[in-house]
């Protein structure tokens, strides 16, 4: 049964935690006997289809709040390079010439803190369609860059 | 009078077999019931996409049932066609009546 709760899990991106469960039961009652490919195949499939149905439903709002997560995103990039400077400035009083490898490292975590932060704020404003808002701020990303 | 709801293809056949089976209609007897009646076999997205569409419109009601052990305690959920859902069926059949009418099929017997 590990394999249903890893499908519920998947499908609970795309729609609300009961529906995913039902929906989760229903392709393990019909797997029976068929092999696990087409069990993981009908999962993926149907998690597409949600996907694309919550898309087809409401692109503009999909697209605003795409690019209102690329500004926050921004922003907090921002914040996080000052927070970067002034430690480095008072890490630079406390040891002369710290090592490259320190400011590459707090860059990395600036970097995944900002990203994190993103996709919080993303799914706070798209309640059930996390998933969704996530695919979207990143197509809006990778397209802007 | 309320609004009927236009209906596609997948929708009627997707609420008549709610129909059919009754209040036995959840995910699997529903898929297995249009393989059996249309010979094709839908895709299980294509299938719970239709049917919350269907449910949004007021066309289906659902309910979960009890968790059972055979889906590792996962809840079955159940489907029913409401008042509106039977009209907009009922409406969509009597336009292919209709078009059918004096039509002869080559090869064909009408039912």
């Amino acid at each position: 049964m590990r394999k249903a709760h890893i499908a519920e899990r998947i499908l609970s991106l795309f729609t609300s935690r009961d529906r995913a469960a039902s929906m989760a039961g229903d392709l393990i009652e019909n797997a029976r006997g068929r092999s696990p490919m087409r069990f993981w195949a009908d999962v993926c499939r149907t998690a597409l289809s949600l996907l694309w149905r919550d898309f087809s439903a409401d692109p503009s709002f999909l697209a605003g709040l795409a690019f209102r997560g690329l500004l926050v995103n921004l922003s907090l990039f921002i914040v996080m390079l000052i927070g970067i400077i002034v430690c480095s400035g008072l890490f630079g009083l406390i040891v002369r010439s710290p090592p490259l490898w320190v400011f590459r490292l707090w860059g990395a975590i600036a970097m995944c803190a900002a990203q994190f932060q993103t996709g919080q704020w993303l799914g706070r404003r798209a309640r059930g369609k996390e998933m969704l808002a996530c695919v979207a701020f990143l197509i809006v990303k990778r397209s802007s860059c | 009078m309320a609004e009927i709801s236009v209906l596609g293809e997948f929708e009627q056949i997707a609420l008549l077999a709610v129909l059919r089976l009754d209040d036995k209609a959840y995910g699997v007897t529903i898929r297995s019931e249009i393989t059996v009646c249309t010979g094709r076999e839908p895709a299980p997205g294509a299938l719970y996409t239709t049917l919350d569409r269907l449910e949004e419109k007021g066309l289906l009601t659902s309910r979960f049932g009890d968790p059972t052990p055979q889906r590792g305690g996962r809840a079955k959920r159940y489907f029913a066609v409401s008042a509106a859902g039977i009209a907009a069926i009922a409406q969509s059949q009597r336009g292919y009546r209709r078009l059918l009418e004096g039509v002869e099929l080559p090869g064909v017997t009408h039912a």
